[in-house]
């Protein structure tokens, strides 16, 4: 089951990333150990979940994929992604993604998870600091800049 | 006479996604709630022919406020859209009389296909 905790959040990202916009993500196929810091590549967001267990999914996207994501899904052509229109974009999609991985996770394990709304940021380097802790990461590349995931599991990776 | 639907759902994104499918099909949204609190006082300002409604929102989350709604309007017509559909959130939704659960993503199709079977 513990391994399903993580890898079943890459298997949605790549699938929902698919059916909403049409594009492949190459590679997210493996999980690396974080540290306590995350250094975000553009758009940031983070959503959380509690039931049996408390968890959090963190969706990392580089300007330009942020970018083509929003244009695409919205028919604009936005070219900041400070824009309120571009970062509401991004945390609908970790809402989806979440759902989707989280949904199969209760199904599969009982584990009652409910989401918590998003909360997004922006600024490249920018710190996110999660101490406490340990988290797995996973990193894919689009035609228009990479994506990382990050899930952490209160209570560990084992 | 045009049918006019009330968006629940705290993302911008899907409003305007959903707003642009309904109007395009010829449905008037009628009101934009961006939580589940505000969805039940426009419910009743509004007396919309239908709505669409998340799950998870601020202040008030999609099932207590389609509980309220239907406690105010037993007749009241109600899609949820969420990105959630665990089967617990599935069953206590039919128990609300919920006419149909979507669960995000959607297209046109799905949108207008719910929306045929229940106004």
């Amino acid at each position: 089951m513990d391994i399903d905790l993580y890898q079943i959040f890459g298997t949605s990202t790549k699938n929902i990333i698919k059916e909403m916009l049409d594009l492949d993500i190459k590679g997210m196929d493996s999980l690396k150990e974080e540290p306590g810091e995350i250094h975000s590549m553009g758009v940031s967001s983070i959503i959380t979940f509690a039931g049996t267990r408390k968890g959090r999914l963190l969706i990392d996207m580089e300007p330009g994929l942020a970018l083509y994501v929003a244009n695409t899904l919205l028919g604009e052509e936005y070219d900041n992604i400070k824009n309120q229109m571009v970062l509401s974009t991004v945390s609908e999609i970790n809402n989806i993604v979440s759902g989707d991985a989280v949904t199969q996770l209760n199904n599969s394990y009982s584990m009652r998870l409910r989401l918590a709304p998003p909360i997004v940021f922006t600024g490249q380097d920018v710190i996110i600091s999660i101490p406490k802790i340990s988290s797995l990461s996973s990193w894919g590349d689009t035609d228009y800049g990479r994506i990382r995931i990050n899930i952490a599991w209160e209570g560990g990776n084992s | 006479m045009i049918k006019r639907i009330l968006l629940v759902d705290d993302s911008p994104i899907i409003h305007r996604l959903l707003r642009k499918t309904l109007e395009s099909n010829g449905y008037e949204v009628c009101g934009d709630a961006k939580n589940g609190r505000e969805g039940v006082e426009m419910y009743k300002s509004l007396k919309p022919d239908l709505v669409f409604m998340d799950i998870t929102m601020p202040i008030m989350d999609g099932l207590e406020a389609a509980k309220l709604i239907k406690e105010l309007d037993p007749q009241a017509r109600i899609i949820m859209l969420s990105a959630m559909g665990d089967d617990e959130i599935v069953g206590q939704a039919k128990e609300l009389g919920i006419d149909i659960f979507l669960k995000k993503p959607f297209d046109d199709y799905k949108i207008i296909s719910a929306i045929s079977k229940v106004i």
